[in-house]
């Protein structure tokens, strides 16, 4: 028997290996059909609550579900790509709901064509959005490392089988302890026969000072403070969650949050710099319109400048390994950068072609007023495809690092830029270009969350561009229909298009109208404080000089964000360096993890879940 | 250093705040005809209400007059915050000053610890730390490369089972670990656990018929190899040795055993080299430029991204990708140590 013929092991090691599922026909389904519906759902949410949620962890369990339990086929890699689609169709939700309804709010109702034009604005904000941010995908995640929280949540959701039981189950009694703190504060939002239901607030009533609101804790108040400093806490596990996957780097965030909250506010207050009629309570408020929410941004623009530049030896080594990547032997994990080239001069070219279509509504006027019509549109569509990609780098870059993005703020400043080029009458086409950077800036920072999850199970970066580059422009699409739908219903049940009144009072739409109506009052922008903004950026680029470029960043998003939520967020980062300090820094991160992305997915799903009975018509 | 520098910086930008903070108020104690003609952005002045609350005495928007300002000063307001500004009446502007100078020089501070940190740390052991994380993670994946293999040189107790049976024996050995292999990746566990059963056992004969189908012809070459083979080994070896090797008596627990191999060894380095190289950034930068930085980042994140690929594919069950991605690692990685190495 020794002596018999056996097989050559070239033979064996030829056989084709078991192919690993990835992108798949399943996969693309459920991500276009589970995104076209959280889309759907939002969109009526957005309008009548005012927030919108981005899904990823939604999706991520719910694909896990279908794709794992139901067809009983899903890998790791393959989910990853239901998430990425199902959020790419998602998320520019959110940038067609803070902008579009404005029009309807100052009586602008677009008719069919300017409808489709709009629309048409948004698909290429998106595509813009995903076109511009791909090159920048190993500078953000191979070199910067950037955090993305919810994407590092998402790809321990996706890996937690693979984990161990006991990390499944540290994922799972997460989410049941943010759903059990959430209830009550996502309660309230259902109405029966016209009253709330029990939350936070009706706690008061036991307590010796009422510090709780349906979702907030009022520290301060308990502990003595004067109204105008604004120690209260948001209940959000969702942002204790983010806090905690920031870790130690997300304290820079708490720092621009107590500056504005315990240092300028009081003192505007003390040195009576603010009205004097004033209540001590609407401080903060006042305080965050007047000067912090312009400084913040100012120093959120100043820091991604410094950013840009400081990091431009790297970003030119990242795009040279773009540029060569297909020519090496293992072939090419990216889009190529030809074709994405081309992508963003069709994009160009069709903002332009809207701008043309659009624009001209009033007589010429603003700063590019004496130019003939069609280069004045030329140059307001490449001026604002270039912002596009400067905002869409800043609020990736933010997300990166707290999880958080400023599309409002820079969709003010869009809208301003505009006017401003175009004259204060262009109402139409600044909105088309706040929703095109709303929408794109979205999409940009939803993009690398979604690469960075893949880049932490394994993903192939490539195939996750190409599917969301395709699928992106359903996204605004769905949104606008989903819009049309509800402003007929509205018109035909209460006479009025969509705003106060109606059902859905689009309560972000109303903070862009109050930006446009002030720039119509006079000269475009003469309610802006231009002046606030430039000393932001100066601190900001000095900040970023002093420590790294990205500190100008964190200290702007935060002196802009609510405070409630910062301080939330800051404590989740103190949680993580009080856990690595008791436990060990391996510790806190291998069991960590998955408890906070647990606490993420159980505030998401409970929101969605308390949206979908909104929708069904649970509140009146 | 440090510690000024960071006290500076934050004294230096809450003062910088501040300051920008007074950027459109203007001191009423300036003459009538250099303020007349300013639209306020904000209610000015409070006087109370019949109704008990304060209201203002002079309202947004409104333009600021003699009159206005007379009641204004009256009413003992000192500034009021207006739509333009000017350089001259700007309340905080040296202040603003000093803190751009303040931020200037803690940034030199800050800078130059940081030099310094970074000197010292390439003065010790510290230098050396990333170099070696990324040979640790080199060696794992390595390691894993073998050990996971399924080929003649994988693991010691095929080596030490080469060894016992000789020249000839090493031939069946080496024929049979390929066709085992072949089969571990190419049939499901289910019909992993027929074939374990149906080994040495007549009856379960309709059972390997089963398996034979489902192969087809030309992979089936490598059932009867495997079956063949091991029958050899099995004569010679007796059955006590057989009851030590799980892989040759082709377990569903050795597939099994091969990816909580895979899982359990990338697992420990994404928990401990891999955050070690990471974190040795500073160094990295100072070594190598940001430039030069950029380029081993790039190298490095190629390799972790096919290892953590690899951990997927293992938790999914799919032996083959992840050995495949390991392939490619160890690649990535070897072009990475290579950047590290050039200073």
């Amino acid at each position: 028997m020794s002596g018999e013929v056996v097989n050559k092991p070239e033979t064996a090691r030829a056989a084709p290996p078991a192919r690993y599922r990835e992108t798949t026909v399943s996969a693309v389904v459920f991500g276009l059909v589970f995104g076209a519906l959280m889309n759907m759902a939002i969109t009526y949410t957005g309008l009548k609550i005012g927030f919108t949620i981005i899904g990823g962890a939604i999706a991520a369990v719910v694909a896990f579900g279908v794709l794992r339990g139901l067809l009983g086929r899903g890998s790791i890699v393959e989910v990853n790509i239901a998430e990425t689609i199902a959020t790419a169709v998602n998320v520019p939700n959110a940038g067609i709901i803070f902008t579009v309804p404005v029009l309807f709010l100052l009586g602008r109702s677009p008719g069919p064509g300017q409808f489709w034009l709009l629309t048409l604005a948004g698909a290429v904000g998106a595509t813009l959005g995903v076109a511009f941010i791909v090159p920048l995908r190993k500078q953000m995640l191979d070199i910067d490392r950037l955090r993305f929280p919810s994407g590092t949540a998402v790809a321990a959701i996706l890996k937690s089988p693979g984990a161990g039981p006991r990390k499944a189950q540290v994922l799972v009694l997460g989410t049941v302890v943010a759903m059990l703190i959430y209830l009550p504060a996502g309660l309230p939002n259902i109405r029966v026969d016209g009253q709330p239901l029990w939350g936070y607030g009706d706690l008061n009533r036991w307590l010796p000072w009422p510090i709780l609101t349906k979702e907030t804790v009022d520290v301060g108040r308990a502990v003595g403070l004067p109204p105008y400093v604004a120690l209260i806490f948001a209940i959000t596990p969702l942002a204790f969650g983010a806090g905690y996957l920031t870790g130690r780097a997300g304290l820079t965030v708490l720092a621009g949050g107590i500056l504005a909250a315990f240092v300028l506010n009081p003192a505007a207050r003390w040195f009576g710099w603010l009205p004097a009629a004033l209540p001590p309570g609407e401080v903060p408020d006042t305080m965050r319109v007047l000067i912090n929410r312009p400084l913040g941004i100012g120093m959120l623009l100043g820091g991604a400048l410094l950013g840009v530049l400081v990091t431009l030896p790297a970003m030119r080594a990242a795009l040279k390994s773009l540029g060569t990547a297909g020519r090496l032997r293992h072939g090419s994990d990216e889009l190529p950068l030809k074709g994405l080239a081309v992508a963003v001069a069709v994009c160009v070219v069709l903002l332009y072609l809207a701008a043309e279509l659009l624009g001209g509504e009033a007589p010429p006027a603003g700063l590019l007023a004496g130019l003939y019509p069609h280069l004045r549109h030329l140059i307001i569509a490449v001026v604002g495809a270039a912002w596009i990609w400067f905002a869409g780098i800043i609020i990736a870059q933010c997300t990166g690092m707290t999880d958080w993005s400023p599309i409002s703020g820079m969709a003010l400043l869009t809208v301003v830029l505009v006017l401003a080029l175009a004259g204060p009458a262009e109402v139409l086409l600044a909105v088309l270009f706040g929703a095109a950077l709303c929408v794109a800036a979205s999409e940009s920072a939803d993009m690398m969350a979604d690469l960075k999850t893949g880049y932490l199970v394994g993903g192939r970066p490539r195939r996750q561009q190409l599917l969301t580059l395709f699928t992106a422009w359903l996204g605004p699409v769905i949104a606008m229909l989903t819009l049309w739908l509800i402003v007929e219903t509205n018109l035909k049940t209460t006479g009025k298009p969509i705003g106060p009144g109606t059902d859905t009072v689009a309560p972000q739409a109303q903070a862009l109208q109050a930006v446009i109506t002030g720039a119509q009052g006079g000269e475009a922008g003469s309610d802006m404080p231009y002046a606030l903004y430039l000393f932001g950026a100066v601190l900001g680029v000095l900040l970023g000089l002093a420590a790294f470029p990205g500190l100008g960043v964190l200290v702007g998003l935060s002196m802009y964000l609510p405070i409630t939520y910062v301080l939330t967020y800051g404590l989740g980062c103190l949680a993580n360096m009080a856990v690595s300090l008791l436990k060990g820094k391996v510790w806190a991160e291998e069991w960590g993890v998955p408890f906070c992305a647990g606490l993420i997915v159980g505030e998401a799903f409970l929101a969605m879940l308390i949206n979908g009975i909104i929708l069904l018509g649970g509140s009146s | 250093m440090k510690a000024l520098g960071n006290v500076l910086l934050a004294g230096a930008l809450a003062v910088g705040a501040l300051a920008a903070a007074t950027a459109y108020l203007v001191p009423l104690d300036f003459p009538d005809e250099d303020l007349a003609g300013l639209t306020l952005s904000a209610d000015a002045g409070a006087v109370p209400t019949p109704s008990g609350k304060e209201a203002p005495v002079a309202k947004r928007g409104e333009t600021l007059t003699p009159g206005a300002l007379a009641r204004l000063r009256a009413d003992g307001v000192a500034y009021v915050r207006v739509r333009q500004f000017e350089w001259r009446w700007w309340p905080g502007r040296w202040w603003f000053v000093a803190a751009l100078v303040g931020l200037l020089v803690a940034a030199g501070l800050l800078r130059s610890a940081s030099r310094q940190e970074i000197a010292t740390a390439g003065a010790t052991r510290d230098a050396e730390l990333p170099g070696r994380a990324l040979r640790s993670i080199k060696e794992t994946v390595d390691g894993l490369r073998r050990d996971i293999s399924g080929g003649p040189a994988a693991g010691p107790e095929f080596q030490s089972l080469s060894e016992r049976l000789g020249d000839l024996g090493q031939a069946q050995v080496e024929a049979f670990t390929h066709a085992r292999t072949f089969l571990t990746e190419r049939l499901g566990p289910g019909d992993l656990d027929a074939l374990r059963q149906a080994i040495g056992s007549p009856a379960e004969e309709d059972q390997l018929q089963a398996i034979r189908a489902r192969l087809g012809p030309a992979e089936a070459v490598h059932l009867e190899t495997f079956l063949r083979t091991r029958a050899v080994l099995a004569e010679r070896l007796g059955a006590s040795d057989l009851a030590d090797l799980p892989h040759l008596l082709l377990l569903p627990e050795a597939l099994q055993d091969r990816l909580a191999l895979i899982l359990e060894r990338l697992g420990e380095a994404q928990k401990t080299h891999m955050p070690a190289f990471v974190e040795a950034r500073p160094i990295l930068i100072a070594r190598l430029g940001l430039g030069g930085f950029a380029e081993l980042m790039d190298r490095y994140a190629a390799a972790e991204r096919q290892i953590n690929r690899a951990w997927s594919a293992a938790a999914d069950g799919v032996p083959a990708e992840a050995a495949q991605c390991l392939e490619l690692a160890s690649v990535f990685l070897d072009e990475a140590l290579d950047r590290l190495s050039r200073r």
